[in-house]
């Protein structure tokens, strides 16, 4: 069928007949902890008729996950206290017997989850699990059961299904195991499927296929939809009504056009402001924070040095009593940049000249960095006798970084984007090629002679949860390599610390804390002051953000904006995100498969990209504006129909 | 897979021998580096009094005062080839695998383990069924219903049984159920093919002994294993797709928690059948275990080698069968 039409006939269906497929009131889910009830949901209330689709919007913590398990009757057996009516399809979960509940569950109601490399079962194959939730519901016999489960996979666009029936989860990528999932919620044709941030552990190109999976099986089959998503862009162009989630409460809810279009509350206005947009250029991005931070400058809140827009938003370390504080604080605090954001389209044009020229001047400056022709391989074993096969997660890469400026590098999962930064920073010695730093060939240097350089070289890592020492204060954390180094003056190696904490927005007696006390944003602020302390030439940030909320995100990338005009530094930022990479770089490098596809200055990488893998990258990231991410899908569905090349969706 | 398991053969082999020659030098070269000459050496297996005749006879029949080297090698060709042995001006034939003649007692050492082996293998299969069962199920229900009073109950028994010695419990046993009661026999083992019920009979109290130290570590292990496993996103999948919560357990639970109990046991087993040497000399089964301790206490070369060295292949059998049927649980391993 045509993708294009989907959405209006299924809004059609949802306007016929009355009675809601899911409807929730007054729900409240509490936790009894140590430190008292905690309130994970508060009073929420809604409706999904069937055939609709309802996006829930939060940021962790907002309750949208512990409202998807309710819905399930997933918290029975917890020490959960739930309270209200949930009715999915007739049952009410929160009273119905355990029985009641597991009939509904896969049959009435099916979800799919996060994570798809954790969801499956690893010792049995595809066709087991799917089979098992179906028999389990219809006590079908097995051979027509195994029928059902091939129809099933065949749907949602596993190729061979008969044969890969067969296979167990670990023989499938992310995006086919989650294909894989959602064939397991459909084998039983439920009136409702819950996905809870489906697509968040996937690639762009494969987050956009199974989207596009997700809007086809709901035309078709008329089942409603509840996506659950921190990205508003993911909801965008999948949902008909958008609930916004704050602190386990609804915010705001309407159709995607009002809450995306004209959002009410001041906490949707936050969150759309501080969502990247791939539509905006750097040039845009930069002048309206150097806006911000003179106007919060002016404003006199605090030398404008010290991230003023930033630091407020942020929990405190985690004791109790600040949350309720700070609860009131993201809400106020993001709609500060909401203005100058939405400004920008009025700024842009005329900022954009004077730092196209700044920009320029700083293209003219000599390389700091010099990447030719390198290749990282690795030895892969395999076969009978343990032959060894060659593959290689870079090849033949080569590009400069001049100084002061930043240079994207984009790519998915398996692009080689790591394993570069990695030679970068001489964590792995590449296989050939040479990498300059300085004038200097870095490419062979010993252990011992590379030393002096990693004060030049530093890393931000993606993961600020496991990069900190649980173990070591902050302040040791971020001293330890001054004391590596050479320092031995303790009141020095304090001061310093010190004083970085607050550059990057943090408050000096931080210092001894542990890292458990700190929120996901704040713990990325210590890596980055971490990184910052030996006063680095290069710092090479390996997807700093993707594991952070968007506001949080937000001011994370604005902190690292304004320290590289504090610092005058040059960055290499890798990410995923296209988005995310477009706000920060000057120059772009689109990399595939290890090979560098693309690479030009970021608008004209963004506006005219040249290359097919990158056109197809942009066609695929999300949107905020539902009605172009509508148009995009069609022109998805047009090329998949063109060119079915299987080597894009692997 | 063939490769695998030849490779894994292979491996074994290369273990014994390094076993062997291990056992050996311990036997041979330790005593000489502390100071023993091959005369006090051989004075140890003459008897009460010993004349310089007997010696150097007892030397001339070991070969006491041949190189070390050429007495391994002797060693392991006998395995192979088989040996010849005088005693005296008789000539006694030892067919392969030869593992040599006893010092203190002259029987051959091969026939002696093999007819020991029915009590060993019947205690330690007895014994690792019961574990098994006991120790999985206990913490599969202590890990469903963990915090309950038979979680607590069951947990502090594991803690008494992971601590008690053998030769405690079994004592103890034997004191109430045998001598005191009189429920079970005490000691004595009846060959399986005379009469199965009263083998099983006279084996029970050994079996529970030695199975209760092992089933309370089973229990605690699978009691973790199943409260992380548990825990996993693919056993929340299966409770969304509506399975009884029975089923989750039984089926997505318990196999990959079975995994790495199934490496330990293959450990376990391996050891059990290669002597379980304090339960055997509690109830004074005549097992492997129990030909080991006599032979350690009298010096007995040959019968410390030949035990080492059965025990040693059990373990390296039980490990590659363990392997084998850790690939066939665990699709991810490639053999």
């Amino acid at each position: 069928m045509n993708p294009a039409e989907p959405a209006q006939p299924a809004a059609g269906r949802s306007a016929e007949s009355g009675v809601p497929v899911v409807s929730v009131r007054d729900l409240t889910i509490e936790f009894p902890t140590m430190d008292g009830t905690v309130t994970a949901v508060d009073g929420l209330s809604f409706e999904l008729p069937p055939g609709g689709a309802l996006g829930i919007v939060g940021e962790s913590g907002s309750g949208k996950s512990a409202t998807s398990l309710a819905l399930m009757g997933l918290h029975r057996g917890t020490s959960a206290r739930i309270s209200g009516e949930i009715d999915v399809v007739g049952v009410d979960v929160v009273s119905a017997s355990d029985a009641a509940v597991r009939a509904m569950r896969g049959n009435d109601i099916a979800m799919v989850f996060q994570d798809p490399m954790s969801s499956l079962h690893p010792q049995f194959t595809i066709g087991d699990q799917i089979v098992e939730a179906y028999r389990t519901h219809t006590g079908a016999g097995a051979a027509q059961a195994r029928v059902r489960a091939v129809e099933a996979l065949d749907r949602v666009g596993i190729p061979d299904a008969a044969r890969r029936v067969r296979a167990y989860p670990h023989e499938f990528s992310g995006g086919m195991r989650q294909r894989v999932l959602i064939a397991m919620g459909l084998v039983c044709e439920p009136k409702v499927l819950l996905a809870d941030e489906p697509t968040t552990a996937l690639d762009v190109t494969v987050q956009a296929q199974i989207l596009d999976l997700l809007e086809d099986l709901r035309a078709d089959t008329g089942m409603g939809l509840i996506l659950v998503s921190h990205d508003l862009g993911v909801v965008a162009g999948s949902t008909e009504r958008i609930l916004v989630m704050q602190k386990g409460k609804a915010v705001e809810e309407g159709t995607v056009h009002q809450v995306l279009g004209s959002p009410q509350h001041p906490y949707t206005q936050a969150l759309l402001a501080a969502v990247p947009r791939v539509e905006v250029s750097r040039a845009e991005r930069r002048a309206a924070n150097r806006a911000d931070r003179e106007a919060a400058a002016a404003a006199g809140a605090r030398p404008a040095e010290t991230a003023a827009p930033a630091v407020p938003a942020e929990p405190g370390p985690s004791e109790p009593t600040a949350t309720g504080a700070t609860a009131s604080g993201a809400a106020a605090e993001p709609a500060g940049p909401a203005p100058g954001a939405s400004g920008t389209t009025a700024a842009g044009p005329s900022a954009a000249p004077a730092s196209t020229g700044a920009t320029a001047g700083v293209g003219a400056g000599e390389p700091l960095l010099t990447v030719s022709n390198v290749r990282q391989r690795f030895r892969i074993r395999g076969g009978l006798l343990g032959r060894a096969t060659d593959f290689y997660a870079v090849d033949d890469v080569s590009f400069e970084v001049r100084k002061g400026e930043t240079l994207g590098i984009v790519g998915e999962s398996g692009s080689g984007k790591t394993t570069l930064s990695r030679m970068i920073m001489r964590l792995l010695t590449p296989t050939s090629g040479s990498i300059v730093f300085e004038g200097r060939d870095i490419t062979r240097l010993s252990d011992r002679a590379l030393r002096p350089l990693r004060r030049d070289i530093q890393m931000i890592f993606q993961n600020p949860y496991s990069s900190l020492n649980p173990r070591m204060t902050i302040g040791d954390s971020i001293g330890a390599a001054l004391r590596v180094q050479g320092e031995r003056d303790s009141k020095k190696v304090k001061g310093q610390v010190q004083d970085l904490l607050h550059r990057v927005g943090l408050e000096p007696d931080h210092y001894n804390r542990f890292p458990h006390a700190f929120s996901g944003g704040q713990r990325q602020r210590i890596a980055i002051a971490r990184s910052l302390i030996l006063r680095p030439k290069l710092i090479i940030c390996d997807e700093p953000v993707s594991a952070l909320d968007v506001s949080t995100q937000d001011q994370v990338l604005r902190l690292l904006s304004q320290l590289q005009d504090d610092f005058d530094l040059t960055l290499i930022f890798v990410a995923h995100d296209l988005a995310v990479v477009r706000q920060v770089s000057d120059r772009v490098a689109v990399m595939r498969k290890g090979k560098i596809v693309e690479m030009a200055d970021g608008d004209s990488v963004y506006e005219s990209p040249e290359h097919p893998y990158t056109k197809q990258l942009l066609a695929a990231a999300p949107v905020l504006n539902p009605d172009e991410a509508r148009h995009r899908r069609a022109e998805r569905a047009r090329l998949r129909q063109q060119s079915t090349d299987p080597a894009v969706s692997a | 897979m063939l490769a695998y398991i030849l490779r894994r053969l292979g491996a074994g082999v290369l273990l014994l021998a390094i076993i062997s020659l291990v056992t050996f030098a311990i036997f041979y070269i330790v005593p000489r580096l502390a100071g023993r000459t091959t005369e006090q050496l051989a004075a140890m297996y003459v008897g009460r009094a010993p004349t310089p005749e007997a010696i150097q006879a007892t030397i001339d029949r070991l070969g006491l005062d041949e190189p070390i080297p050429l007495q391994y090698w002797e060693f392991v060709r006998g395995i192979f080839m088989g040996a010849e042995y005088r005693f005296g001006r008789q000539i006694v034939e030892c067919n392969a695998p030869c593992l040599g003649y006893s010092f203190q007692d002259y029987t051959e050492v091969w026939p002696t383990i093999l007819d020991r082996l029915p009590v060993t293998v019947s205690l330690a299969i007895g014994a690792s069924v019961i574990w098994l069962i006991a120790g999985i199920g206990v913490g599969v229900v202590s890990a469903i219903k963990k915090g309950s009073w038979f979680d607590r109950v069951a947990m502090g028994v594991a803690l008494g049984g992971v601590s008690l010695p053998i030769f405690f419990t079994g004592l103890i046993a034997l004191a109430f159920l045998s001598y005191q009661w009189g429920i079970f026999p005490d000691v004595g083992y009846v060959p399986f093919t005379e009469s199965p019920a009263d083998w099983a009979y006279h084996l029970v109290l050994p079996w529970f002994t030695l199975a209760f130290l092992h089933a309370a570590l089973y229990a605690r292990l699978t009691r973790a294993g199943m409260l992380e496993t548990m825990s996993e996103d693919y056993i929340r999948t299966a409770r969304a797709k509506g399975l009884p919560e029975r089923r989750v357990v039984m089926k997505h639970g318990l196999r990959p928690t079975l995994t790495p109990i199934l490496t330990i046991f293959g450990l376990d087993l391996g050891l059990v059948l290669g002597g379980a040497v304090v339960t055997e000399q509690v109830f004074s089964l005549n097992g492997i275990g129990r030909y080991a301790v006599v032979a350690i206490a009298s010096s007995d070369l040959p019968v410390i080698l030949g035990v080492t060295l059965v025990g040693a292949v059990f373990i390296v059998l039980a490990n590659l069968v363990v392997d084998l049927l850790y690939a066939w649980i665990d699709p991810r391993v490639r053999i």
